[in-house]
């Protein structure tokens, strides 16, 4: 409730909230430390699982000889040390100052390092040198042991020491490790542990959640409620492959249905945005009106024309790019550098956007009407235009996102196969705090989940828990997420708000 | 405006003559003329989509200066037959109508009524929904979970059916009180949420819609719920003393309206008794109006919160009871699929008003089983789903006056337009 007093946030109370909460993030790692080992660890010594780290015949792991590993460990410890500590090392303290001065260098030289860092370990650990498909063999008990004594302890330190920065980025990874031991458990057994293909299945199915949680934030940033994201992927998606079938998905074809569905996304958000801003009607409800439209018009056109003309809704698939040496980094490769277009231009949406809204003259003033409009006004920013190309740029990019429902993975347009995605990258949004980077990593999260539930079925004979039930963890995790169980949330000040001029 | 005292009334308006007057009082505004503009713009848009997706008439348009009458004749003709079928589906058949002429009988009356009873039945459960979604609606709380509280109200109200074998006047109260307390319990903890820790509702009610769809997945391959030896996911049926009774299928076994219309008719009156002559209710639309001012009289919010939204999650509930023991008495994997979300535009239609609900409802229904006889007898095979266009157009322009206002010129149009603040998601 915006209306009620809010109290009074000081330095202190921030720090004792931070402190409680790490405490907390703390007991939760020690409890999944836990669970991992009576649960993962109670499993049969013998059983073993054999973890797929790439399907890519192409992308060979270079195999060296023991002597290189060592050089390659050390080459990258000390690339690592240097890059973190190198303006505390008097000797390197030009190198130090480069680091400082230059955006981005140290993170690059940080993964550099920790490549060549796994690199050799992961030859020690196992990988199977001769196979075209590279795998790794872990004993199943000895995973959880080792999982949940290192959660416990992290756990312990971090309720014992009560990190204020670090918190949630540890409990996320403690979650990421438990998920990780549940996948290796599962797969126990004779059955390979696929997970390189969930993990890629993950980054497609993120896609247009990124891209949908994306349309959300810019619309809400500026202080439009955007719910009709649901029938912009409708619309997307259907005009997307209609438009690629039409011109027999060549390649220029196929940009042009990316930017078609764009049109049409940003068509129907220029509605929400007339009605929203010129009549100042009620945002919730036009945007589920306009959802039902979506929804009842490609129901229409799919069984009324396109189950007649067939040829009107091919299969025609976005290029896959595999970027050069990139693509080749075993399990990261094969998910992150070697997937359609539409991948990178949601990644590439998703750090331009980040710029846009918060670098950027444009991005303070989008984010200037979302917070207080009538303070926006007095300094000459013209509220109504602003949110119109807001709105209309987020139903662009919403359309855009649909596009990834059928010429991502290549499939005609069926009813229905948006499954309310729409209304799940409204939850992304929120769950990612209005953020571009928030939206990114909620998506990737949600896509896992996704992934795991429609990949589990490899695994049903041993799967304990129902299946529905993870299919449910996404779900789950948003009500958890917003009625803030994992942190306080705030949104824009003026979200859903109609400008009125004085 | 009345004119104060000191100020003499303002000049006479200038005499017009009676087509004029009429025109002017036409053009006034008001949720009449809305909803017939609204129903004609949805018509006409219908008929240009039948027009654009049938090939033989695009041919014909192509030839349009050539024979000009001819293309609109057959372009016309075709829509006409499609809406004349669509009607007869849903209202009343001329055939059968001229056979009744001839026969006066029940039997050809049972015949004659057979469209008018699906139109009813499948509102019934509509109406209930379209009121839940209604209550929230009023007090500005968007409940979009209807789903999943249909999904539960219908799954408590199988698990009671198929448990007990007692007589209808006990199990069918006993289904009702076990599906609005699912529904109420489902939608209370989404308001306790929203209440305590500001989550906000649209987003935990969504979500719980995809929970209970996952849940109902999971029971109905439980050896509690599932059929034996049915591999389609089908349940177990509710036993005969749980079922609604149909009024007139002695008459004619296609007459499927049941007691569950009466049941709906009830819940329109204690709707409207509710918003007009209990305290909660007073309480509940003066909060949906204008919450600082409810705060200020000492309205609890967080109460009225809860209490709407149970409220309303009651009555969905109750629907999900009314759509299983009113026709197929047993619960599917795609159980109450549509319902929760027809709701939400049931109610924009009927403008959250209870008997507006009530007709909106009944027009939903008409459409689907008029959009299914126009299906079936059109030559042209015109798609059931051109009706949900049809209705999606006329709710957009039902729940959005403003474009209605603003393209027929209409006057005083701003009434209309005071829709409900929507509010950001805190």
């Amino acid at each position: 409730m915006s209306t009620e007093a809010r109290e009074v946030v000081t330095l202190e109370t921030l720090r004792v909230v931070t402190r409680k909460r790490s405490l907390a993030y703390g007991i939760t790692l020690m409890a999944l430390g836990l669970v991992e080992i009576l649960w993962y660890g109670g499993a049969d010594s013998k059983l073993h699982t054999t973890i797929q780290f790439g399907y890519n015949t192409a992308t060979i792991w270079p195999v060296v000889a023991e002597l290189w590993r060592v050089v390659l460990l050390i080459a990258g410890l000390a690339i690592i040390t240097v890059a973190l500590r190198a303006k505390e090392i008097a000797s390197l303290e030009r190198l130090g100052r480069f680091f400082e001065s230059v955006r981005g260098a140290r993170g690059i030289a940080v993964i550099i390092g920790a490549y060549l860092v796994i690199w050799p370990v992961l030859l020690w650990l196992g990988i199977n040198q001769h196979g075209q498909l590279r795998t790794m063999t872990v004993d199943v008990a000895f995973t959880g042991y080792v999982f949940g004594i290192a959660s416990i302890v992290v756990g312990a330190i971090m309720a014992w020491k009560r990190f204020d920065r670090r918190a949630s980025g540890m409990l996320y990874s403690g979650l990421l490790v438990f998920l990780l031991g549940f996948l290796i458990w599962v797969a126990r057994g004779s059955l390979d542990l696929q997970l390189t293909g969930i993990l890629a299945s993950a980054v497609a199915v993120s896609t247009f959640l990124m891209l949908g949680s994306l349309s959300g934030t810019l619309c809400e940033r500026s202080g439009v409620v955007n719910i009709a994201i649901e029938g912009q992927f409708i619309a997307g998606a259907l005009a997307s492959i209609v438009f690629a079938s039409a011109f027999h998905g060549s390649g220029v074809s196929l940009t042009f249905a990316l930017v078609f569905a764009g049109l049409f996304g940003a068509f129907f958000g220029w509605i929400l945005a007339i009605m929203a801003l010129r009549y100042g009607a009620n945002q919730i409800i036009v945007g589920v009106v306009i959802v039902a439209f979506c929804t009842a018009m490609s129901q229409f056109l799919s069984t009324q024309v396109l189950n007649t003309h067939q040829n009107l809704n091919g299969s025609y698939g976005l290029p896959v790019w595999a970027i050069p040496w990139l693509s080749h980094i075993p399990l990261v490769g094969p998910v992150l550098f070697d997937q359609n277009v539409l991948v990178f231009i949601a990644f590439a949406a998703v750090i331009i956007a980040n710029f846009a809204l918060f670098r950027t003259r444009w991005g303070l003033r989008v984010r200037s009407v979302g917070e207080k409009p009538i303070a926006s006004e007095t300094v000459g920013i013209n509220v109504v235009h602003v949110r119109y190309g807001a709105v209309i740029l987020g139903g662009f990019i919403a359309g855009v996102g649909g596009a990834g429902f059928t010429l991502g993975p290549g499939s005609p347009f069926t009813y229905g196969m948006t499954a309310g995605y729409g209304y799940i990258a409204l939850a992304i949004m929120i769950f990612g705090r209005w953020r571009p980077y928030g939206a990114l990593m909620a998506s990737l999260l949600f896509g896992f989940t996704i992934a795991l539930s429609a990949n589990l079925n490899l695994y049903l004979s041993q799967l304990v828990i129902p299946q529905q039930f993870i299919t449910a963890l996404p779900y789950l995790i948003t009500i958890a997420v917003v009625s803030g169980l994992v942190g306080r949330i705030r949104p824009p000040a003026a979200d859903g708000v109609p400008f009125q001029r004085h | 405006m009345s004119a104060t005292t000191t100020e003499p009334a303002t000049a006479e308006p200038p005499r017009l003559d009676a087509f004029l007057r009429f025109v002017v009082r036409a053009r006034q505004a008001n949720m009449f003329l809305v909803l017939v503009l609204a129903l004609f713009v949805g018509l006409v848009f219908g008929g240009i989509m039948i027009i654009v997706t049938q090939p033989t008439l695009l041919t014909s348009w192509s030839h349009f200066f050539s024979h000009p009458g001819g293309t609109i004749a057959s372009s016309f003709n075709t829509v006409w037959f499609a809406y004349e079928e669509l009607f007869q589906g849903a209202v009343v058949n001329f055939h059968s109508l001229r056979l009744l002429i001839d026969d006066p009988s029940k039997v050809t009356l049972a015949t004659a009524l057979i469209p008018l009873s699906g139109t009813l039945t499948y509102a019934t459960p509509l109406i209930v929904a379209g009121l839940g979604l209604a209550i929230g609606f009023r007090s500005s709380l968007f409940n979009i979970g209807g789903q999943g509280q249909v999904i539960l109200g219908g799954v408590l109200a199988l698990l009671v059916g198929f448990s007990f074998h007692l007589t209808p006047v006990l199990q069918v109260p006993l289904e009702m009180i076990a599906a609005i307390g699912g529904g109420a319990l489902l939608a209370g903890f989404a308001g306790v949420l929203k209440a305590y820790t500001g989550a906000h509702e649209v987003i935990v009610t969504m979500m719980s819609n995809y929970t209970m769809i996952a849940v109902l997945g999971y029971l109905l391959i439980q050896p509690l719920f599932a059929r034996p030896g049915v591999l389609d996911g089908a349940s177990k049926a509710v036993g005969v003393s749980g079922q609604l009774p149909y009024f007139f299928s002695h008459l004619n076994a296609a007459l499927l309206l049941n007691v569950g219309f009466i049941i709906a008719l009830v819940a329109v009156f204690a709707v409207q008794w509710f918003f007009t002559r209990s305290k909660t209710g007073f309480e509940l639309l003066m909060v949906g109006q204008n919450p600082d001012a409810a705060r200020v009289a000492g309205i609890y919010s967080k109460r009225s919160i809860i209490i709407c939204l149970a409220l309303a999650g009651g009555l969905l509930g109750l629907a999900g009871m009314l759509e299983l023991t009113g026709v197929d008495h047993f619960v599917t994997p795609n159980f109450g699929g549509s319902y929760g979300f027809d709701a939400i535009t049931v109610a924009l239609l009927g403008r959250n008003k209870p008997w507006g609900v009530f007709f909106a409802a009944i027009f939903f229904g008409a459409m689907f089983t008029g959009g299914e006889a126009m299906q079936a007898f059109t030559p042209t095979n015109i798609q059931f789903s051109l009706a949900d266009v049809i209705q999606a157009v006329v709710v957009f322009c039902v729940a959005t006056p403003a474009l209605l206002v603003e393209v027929f010129h209409l006057r005083g149009g701003s009434r209309l337009m005071n829709s409900t603040y929507a509010g950001g998601w805190v």
